[in-house]
């Protein structure tokens, strides 16, 4: 890969919480405009990576970059979007204050205007005066994945997106994000939702790398007519 | 009795370092008491309004709380048990009692060293047990409150709290009397309104409805009644009306509201009770205890800075870093939060420093508690929360509140910086000018800590680890 046209890089990470390995080494880049999957089993870092390149933790050996800068700086920050897992936006706010609050902060232009279209885009005109704590999770859900690029993010970074969605929301959610162009980091254990949204996969376990490459490479490890999910599911044993 | 159930519901609600921390401070009390005799009785008039004021502020937190305790995981698990629903009740109740034998001995503790130290024999035998008395009465009044409208628990309230009150006047049969020189009817009238109050809560026992702690509040606030407006307004701006909690309140924009229901909405207004508790403070303490205004003072911001410092943590609980720190450099919006903290902090105890600056006008040595207000409780605010990210103690997520009596070692440790400024402050009674430097270091403190980039920068990494983002 062309080093000026990385946009996301990992590069020699290591982190450790207490006595736990969290990232042994950690390294992977990601070219501009591309989707990547982060897969692995629960506990291969996958969490962490994403906090990571989100700038919520520092590695404690290692670099990483968004855009070749820090990826607490400013800089980094106007361009990320981010999804964590289980995303729960303010409980004391509606699901229309939310938008405009987070759209002030970060001071995109016209809030008004991309908080209405937010609204019709993910269906949740109805719900605009109810507060989140009222909300069923995949409502609480579509207005995460809302807040998530409200800024209109040139780099995606998505912890499990679809989870609680309805399957037309699904739908609409999966067009929506391959139909963007971004460069985007998913982290999910679902290898159909990973080979809807990207084509290339980053598979973890431990901590570290265990395979990268595109999704038809993938494939071709396993033999004729087996499951990606049975490829997926052996090599991760494997690892262990 | 299922025994397992409430050694289960024991286990789970009361954390071992809890129980540590409060048997301890029980026992310093006691050791303080008995050092501390002759001393006592210049204590005793004060700590008598402290226990009347102590009285109707428990009181009140049981009749408007939210009914018994039960957590998300309670929900879960627990209720899904194959049990009778009455059994499950009355080992939530009995559990509860204890939970406020607890909050009795950490905020009546100082009463009983004094009982102590007094030697006073019928107080010696009698305020331990109208502690317990008082447990059972508040936790009664729990259950029974739940149940109520929020009108009738208003006037339950308001009845209660001036019959407490009235033991100020010099009224033997008040709930309040057990802090003063009528204990005996106190202690009669204590005792007959909680057995009476305990057969009430019994009977409502069988028909109670668990709610997880925080659906009463969403259920009375679910839809808006007026949306804020963020378009068009700075960032600080924004910060500032979603954090300044001064003129606002949780379940007050419900849609459908009564004339009355908006008076109380108004009435229940941090900054309007403030004004009303001021008003009545200024009205009453001349009258209560003009030779040691200070000491009353002192003692009745105790309180304050302890909720200010226990109750930080459920006000990050509302924080949701994932958006407000991609949003903005976190540094920046915690200095925001911090600031809009503060001067809402401010605002409450501001009519509580006019009515102390009245008070000096007419004589009294009020500039003690003037400066405590208008520089120790704000700076104290930002204090505290930047020593909860040294301490690394947050431990609340999302809306899923913890009980009290669950906090850990760690947590307690936040009420350090409240401690050594208090024990600082009542120092000060003896040296003002230490009192007015103390608050002049603290100040100094607090516009550093906000200056400086490292501790915010280090907060978000320790909130992050906890699993808080």
């Amino acid at each position: 890969m062309d080093k000026q046209r990385t946009c996301i890089e990992v590069n020699a990470v290591s982190k450790r919480f207490g006595n736990t390995v969290a990232l042994k080494n950690l390294s992977f880049k990601i070219p501009y405009g591309e989707k990547f999957a982060l897969l692995g089993p629960n506990g291969a870092g996958k969490s962490t990576t994403l906090k990571l390149l989100v700038g919520f933790l520092n590695p404690d050996l290692g670099e990483v970059t968004i855009g070749g800068v820090t990826p607490s700086s400013v800089a980094a920050r106007s361009i990320m979007g981010y999804l964590p897992e289980d995303a729960s936006p303010y409980h004391v706010l509606s699901v229309r204050e939310n938008l405009e609050y987070v759209g002030t902060l970060r001071q995109i232009e016209n809030v008004k205007e991309t908080t209405d279209s937010l609204l019709d885009f993910f269906d949740l005109r109805e719900y605009e005066k109810a507060k989140v704590g009222k909300l069923s999770r995949g409502t609480t859900q579509k207005l995460a994945l809302a807040l998530a690029i409200i800024h209109k993010p040139k780099v995606l970074l998505l912890d499990e997106p679809l989870n609680y969605l309805d399957i037309p929301t699904q739908e609409k959610v999966i067009t929506l994000l391959t139909s963007l162009s971004v460069t985007s980091l998913v982290s999910t254990h679902i290898m159909s939702v990973a080979s809807r949204l990207t084509k290339n996969v980053i598979m973890l376990a431990k901590g570290a790398v265990l395979w990268e490459g595109s999704i038809d490479a993938l494939k071709k490890l396993g033999a004729a007519e087996e499951p990606i999910e049975s490829i997926v599911a052996r090599m991760m044993i494997g690892a262990q | 009795m299922h025994n397992k159930l409430i050694k289960f519901l024991l286990y789970t609600r009361f954390s071992k370092s809890h129980i540590a921390v409060t048997v301890l401070m029980l026992v310093g009390c006691c050791i303080s008491g008995i050092l501390a005799n002759s001393v006592s009785f210049m204590f005793k008039p004060i700590l008598q309004y402290y226990g009347v004021g102590i009285t109707v502020f428990l009181l009140a937190t049981a009749i408007l709380g939210r009914g018994m305790r039960v957590m998300k995981s309670d929900r879960d698990y627990l209720l899904t048990l194959p049990i009778e629903k009455k059994e499950l009740a009355l080992n939530l109740y009995l559990v509860q009692i204890i939970s406020f034998i607890f909050t009795n001995v950490v905020f009546f503790g100082i009463l009983v060293s004094v009982a102590l130290a007094i030697g006073g024999g019928l107080s010696y035998i009698l305020l331990p047990v109208d502690l317990v008395a008082l447990a059972v009465l508040f936790s009664s009044l729990d259950v029974i409150a739940s149940v109520l409208s929020k009108k009738m628990k208003i006037v339950l309230g308001a009845f209660l709290s001036l019959w407490v009150l009235s033991a100020l006047w010099g009224v033997p049969f008040s709930l309040g009397s057990i802090f003063t020189e009528q204990i005996l009817y106190g202690s009669i009238v204590l005792l007959i309104s909680a057995i009476l109050s305990t057969v009430i809560a019994l009977k409502k026992l069988s028909n109670i409805e668990f709610k997880v702690m925080n659906d009463l509040i969403r259920a009375s606030s679910s839809d808006m009644e007026k949306n804020r407006v963020f378009n068009g307004i700075s960032r600080f701006r924004a910060i500032f009306s979603l954090n300044f909690s001064a003129v606002k309140s949780s379940g007050t924009f419900s849609m459908k509201t009564t004339l009355m229901d908006r008076i109380i909405n108004i009435l229940s207004r941090p900054i309007i009770l403030s004004c009303i508790f001021a008003l009545i403070y200024v009205l009453l303490l001349p009258q209560l205890a003009a030779e040691n205004v200070n000491l009353v003072v002192t003692l009745h911001l105790l309180p304050l800075m302890f909720f200010i410092t226990s109750t930080y943590q459920r006000g990050l609980s509302k924080e949701r870093a994932w958006l407000s720190f991609t949003s903005m450099d976190p540094m920046l919006y915690f200095r925001y939060v911090s600031v809009a903290k503060a001067l809402s902090w401010f605002s409450i105890a501001l009519p509580f420093a006019i009515a102390n600056i009245i008070l000096m006008f007419l004589g009294f040595q009020t500039i003690l508690p003037i400066i405590s207000i208008l520089i120790t409780i704000p700076c104290l605010t930002i204090f505290t929360l930047y020593w909860g990210s040294i301490t690394n103690v947050v431990q609340l997520r999302e809306e899923v509140q913890m009980i009290q009596t669950q906090t850990n070692l760690k947590q307690w440790v936040t009420a350090i910086p409240y401690g050594v400024f208090f024990f600082v402050y009542v120092l000060s009674l003896l040296l003002p000018m230490l009192g007015i430097i103390t608050a002049f270091v603290l100040l100094g403190v607090t516009l550093f800590l906000l200056c400086s980039r490292y501790p915010w920068r280090m907060f978000v990494e320790k909130l992050t680890e906890q699993g808080f983002v």
